[in-house]
């Protein structure tokens, strides 16, 4: 407290954002130098996109835009699972969390920091999503809906990230990578991102529709011009509670981990 | 200095970014252009949409019909496709499918180049109208729709677990119209299956009379043809009776009467008989025979395999197709119009080639093979106003199927494909391995 004393607020928000961009400079800087984690959240949903939604689509059968706005959804998913999963769960293990904590740099800072690299990753896939929907796919679409379709792919991957915080503050290293990669694929498969969720059975349906990934992706869906007979405010809502949910276990973790 | 160099690359980004937004494609950003060229084919007979034209030539440029003649002079340096001895057609318009994953590939295969959706993803059509304005060459057929159908909750078109927008009273009839044109429908469709005397008839739910009524004349007031569903001859009569412009499937309960000739003929209205569905839906198994035809078995992708093969697992007991035949040929002889309509992928039915057993059937029916292929050319064209389509005149678009043989006379002849050209663009028929020995 005593450095506000001591500085101007305009100063100190202006530190702060100086640290800010430094640290994400260093997660992007680290998240690039990881092929482990390059490869799956860039290469994935780009390779997976052009197989289901443009070569072995049929033309003219509204694959592509469907899935542009499901495999958007996807796009965030890599990166925030991953970015604050597994990641954080090594830092852990690894002392550097531990480090962060000593070091005068604030918690905000260092989530904001991984939000940033996650959004920087899902935001670079995008681009590339939309570009071969356009180019390859047929896909035109109003610019607004262009637009909400980026901001709602954008957003959605904060419940993500809460939830990869929950595993990597919650879980042990070994386990974590583990737990990442089954919920990864879970949030994937069941939320519908690859394969339309109405073509599950049921209770295949029954699950998806609880999983935060099928309520952004029914939001995507709605950006789009699909009318999936939702209110989207409900789908908002889910989210929302959803964030907070994933936020309140990862506040405990926090708070229970030895410092 | 390290600070402005750092604003101008953020800014360099956001402008790239922002010029990256700019750039995606909107609907109806695509102009199309046809492929250049021309070609002519030389002495086919030419059913023209309307009638039959023994020897012509016909003329095509850049996506277009220009001439069609007896002793058409051909400019220098076009290429001639020499069609003496086969027929040539209009690209057969399909008047009742549902249109999911390949549909529209499916159905060019077969000489489709236009359909008729009457249910189908509102976003689908969306998509597809660009290509249907447009002259580029395309793989797939163009299409029309009305979107979703007008049905209650629980009601016919509600069984597939999409998300159909129902409606129960008269007074929603006219936002509901409105939310249909505002997502893109072209027409709209209206699901009428109300319980008969004594309770009877399909064990679902249905609009009443007056909430038809009122969708027909909130459709109306927006000059959009409203067509209905009906199986039944008492249901067919109120929907006519109503101002419906048309029926989508023809009844096959009850005996045609003459009371309701009088009234189809005063009303003005078409009928659209979907026989093939309906000799399905009793168990006939003709789709089964025809995915043995050898014309038709190598071009079948799994999907209208699949559909052609598939057996009605619920048959309905009060349809009789023999009723259905016997109703189509006294409203063709009665000055009706007539449209074929497939009802793909109904079980028992498959895309495009369907619509090649709905012609066969109008022709047992009793209509001449002409008046069958009107209902596939001309008349939907004209009854849903499909510009530039369904018949061969100049200003006409290239959409052309040529047969071996002559189906003015042997309707059955519309199989003997040789070739299809989509916007004046050759059409390569897709083949498929067969899936069975």
């Amino acid at each position: 407290m005593s450095t506000l004393a001591l500085t101007s607020p305009q100063a100190a928000r202006r530190s702060l954002l100086t640290l800010l961009a430094n640290e994400t400079r260093a997660e992007l800087t680290k998240a690039l130098r990881s092929p482990a984690f390059v490869l799956p959240t860039l290469a994935l949903p780009l390779a997976f996109y052009s197989l289901f939604g443009i070569v072995l689509a049929p033309p003219g059968g509204g694959n592509a835009g469907y899935l542009l706005a499901t495999f958007g959804v996807f796009a965030g998913l890599g990166p925030a699972l991953f970015g604050f999963g597994a990641a954080i769960a090594d830092e852990r293990a690894r002392g550097v969390l531990a480090l962060k904590q000593v070091s005068p740099l604030p918690v905000g800072v260092f989530l904001g920091a991984k939000l940033a690299t996650a959004l920087v990753f899902t935001g670079t896939v995008l681009v590339g999503l939309y570009a071969l929907a356009a180019l390859w796919g047929g896909v035109a679409l109003p610019r607004p809906a262009w637009l909400l379709l980026a901001v709602i792919q954008l957003l959605g991957v904060v419940p993500f990230c809460l939830l990869g915080l929950c595993i990597g503050l919650g879980l042990a290293s070994s386990a974590a990578m583990g737990v990442t990669n089954l919920v990864f694929m879970v949030l994937a498969v069941l939320g519908g991102l690859w394969i339309p969720i109405m073509l599950f059975p049921g209770w295949m349906q029954a699950i998806g529709s609880v999983l935060p990934t099928y309520h952004v992706a029914a939001l995507a869906l709605q950006a789009t011009g699909r009318t999936a007979g939702t209110d989207p405010w409900l789908h908002v809502a889910v989210l929302g509670a959803s964030a907070a949910i994933f936020a309140a276990i990862a506040w405990r973790a926090w708070r229970a981990m030895p410092r | 200095m390290r600070i402005s160099s750092k604003l101008l690359a953020a800014g360099g980004l956001v402008a790239a970014l922002a010029a990256f937004f700019l750039a995606l494609p909107e609907p109806g950003d695509r102009q199309g252009a046809a492929t250049g060229g021309a070609f002519a084919i030389r002495g086919a007979r030419v059913f023209d949409g309307e009638q039959v034209l023994p020897k012509a030539t016909v003329l095509v440029r850049d996506g277009r019909i220009e001439a069609v003649g007896r002793n058409l002079e051909i400019p220098a340096g076009v290429a001639i496709i020499e069609a003496a001895g086969r027929t040539l057609l209009p690209g057969l318009i399909d008047s009742h499918v549902h249109a999911w994953g390949s549909a529209l590939v499916d159905a060019l295969n077969f000489g489709v180049t236009t359909t008729l959706g009457m249910f189908g993803d509102p976003a689908m059509l969306r998509e597809l109208k660009p290509h249907r304005e447009s002259l580029a060459p395309v793989a797939f057929a163009d299409h029309f729709s009305s979107g979703w159908l007008a049905t209650v909750p629980g009601g016919h078109g509600t069984q597939f677990g999409l998300p159909v927008p129902t409606l129960t009273t008269p007074a929603e009839a006219a936002p509901w119209v409105e939310a249909r044109l505002a997502e893109g429908s072209d027409y709209i469709k209206i699901v009428y299956e109300p319980k008969g005397a004594g309770g009877l008839g399909p064990p679902f739910p249905s609009l009443d009379a007056p909430t038809m009524q009122a969708l027909i004349e909130a459709t109306k007031a927006r000059s959009r043809p409203a067509v209905v569903h009906i199986s039944r001859l008492e249901p067919a009569r109120t929907a006519l009776e109503a101002g419906a412009d048309g029926l989508v499937h023809v009844f096959a309960d009850r005996p045609i009467d003459e009371a309701f000739l009088a009234l189809a003929v005063g009303r003005g209205a078409f009928v659209t008989p979907t026989l093939a569905v309906t000799a399905s839906i009793a168990g006939e198994g003709e789709g089964a025979a025809l995915a043995l035809d050898p014309r038709v078995a190598p071009f079948l992708s799994p999907d209208q395999q699949r559909t052609l093969t598939q057996v009605v697992q619920h048959r309905l007991a009060f349809l009789n197709p023999a009723v259905g035949l016997d109703a189509t040929r006294r409203l063709a002889a009665a000055g009706v119009d007539i449209l074929a309509g497939s009802d793909a992928p109904n079980p028992g039915t498959a895309q495009g080639v369907s619509l090649h057993h709905e012609l066969a059937m109008l022709v047992r029916a009793g209509l001449t093979p002409v008046e069958a292929l009107v209902a596939a050319t001309s008349a939907p064209a004209r009854r849903f106003g499909l510009q530039e389509r369904g018949r061969i005149a100049p200003g006409m678009r290239a959409d052309l199927l040529l047969v071996a043989g002559d189906p003015t006379t042997d309707i059955g002849a519309t199989l003997d494909i040789e070739r299809i050209w989509k916007n004046g663009a050759p059409v390569e028929r897709r083949r498929y391995t067969p899936t069975t020995p």
